[in-house]
């Protein structure tokens, strides 16, 4: 993949850290998270604030604009988990959710697609979830907020394609660090049980996934690519 | 920032427009319709274009404006998108509001 300037959103830690310090070396990278990147991930130039919270996310996407005019991946990674049967879900869990997984990369695209529309080039990759596809007993919140990113997507793809802009999902299985830790504990078959393939997805395949996309611009979008088995 | 500097970055936009889509209309202008019957251009177009105006209006003022809203919309025929003058003018009136 030719130098590009890509926006990660959540990566100071699991896969969006993980993303991050991949492309480091060759790339300008940009986090968009609640606390920095780890110093030791390499160049990784952070703006910290909550996604849940409007006003700083957009005063942030304000800065990362200003700083970076020309953004060419947007890779809208941050989510939260809370696996919990709705009958007995905080109400203030559920809106975070809504505004973590939905919201924020509603708005951050939105503020990074504008630039995009006008250069007239630029891709936005969303990581999406198994969750929706194998209704998970618990994830009833989460699986709609990704549910919901993929239908936006979709229709964020139709309006970009005449710019040159277009948007396609990760649709991911599981990915063996961040948000699932808490979840996986000390027993990965939990996870593992509902994944056709039994296997968390590699990074390699991932970023080679984003990749893929990143680097047909003219004519791929709205797609959703599958791991583990998932169809 | 006045109306004339408004209606030059709307017209140069507008001529990558046409340039893109292949509209060999003859040159950009003033009058150039924008929206409803007679336009040459599509909405997702002229979508393109308001986010350029608001862009410019941003980076020469620090003003964020939002050009398409109810009054806007529900104008009419009387849309202020209906040619290149009558958005310079709702982009001035915009910005000098905010």
């Amino acid at each position: 993949m030719p130098p590009k300037t890509i926006l990660i959103t959540g990566a100071s830690r699991g896969l969006g850290l993980a993303l991050a310090q991949h492309w480091a070396p060759d790339h300008r990278v940009i986090n968009l998270s609640r606390t920095p990147a780890p110093a030791s991930a390499g160049e990784i130039r952070s703006y910290a604030c909550d996604l849940a919270d409007e006003t700083a996310t957009l005063a942030a996407l304000r800065q990362i604009t200003q700083d970076h005019p020309k953004i060419d991946l947007l890779i809208n990674n941050a989510a939260i988990l809370a696996t919990v049967p709705l009958c007995v879900m905080k109400t203030q869990d559920i809106g975070r959710l809504i505004d973590i997984n939905l919201k924020a990369p509603i708005l951050i695209s939105k503020a990074v697609i504008r630039k995009m529309m006008q250069a007239r080039s630029g891709q936005i990759i969303n990581i999406l979830s198994m969750a929706p596809k194998l209704a998970i007993v618990g994830d009833s919140v989460y699986a709609a907020t990704k549910a919901g990113l993929e239908s936006f997507s979709r229709v964020l793809n139709k309006e970009g394609h005449p710019f040159g802009v277009h948007v396609n999902n990760i649709g991911l299985s599981a990915y063996p660090s961040g948000m699932l830790d808490h979840v996986i504990g000390q027993n990965p078959a939990k996870v593992l049980n509902l994944i056709p393939h039994k296997r968390f997805a590699p990074l390699p395949e991932i970023i080679a996934g984003i990749e893929f996309f990143a680097s047909n611009p003219v004519d791929i979008g709205g797609q959703t690519l599958h791991f583990g088995g998932i169809a | 920032m006045n109306k004339a500097q408004l209606l030059a970055v709307i017209l140069a936009e507008l001529q990558v427009i046409f340039e893109e889509g292949g509209i060999g209309a003859g040159p950009v202008a003033a009058d150039t319709v924008l929206f409803g019957d007679n336009s040459l251009i599509d909405s997702l177009a002229l979508v393109g274009l308001i986010i350029k105006v608001e862009e410019y209006i941003l980076e020469q003022t620090g003003r964020e404006v939002q050009l398409i809203d109810e009054d806007a919309i529900i104008n009419g025929s009387q849309t202020p998108f209906r040619h290149a003058d009558a958005l310079a003018d709702l982009a001035l009136l915009k910005s000098n509001a905010a």
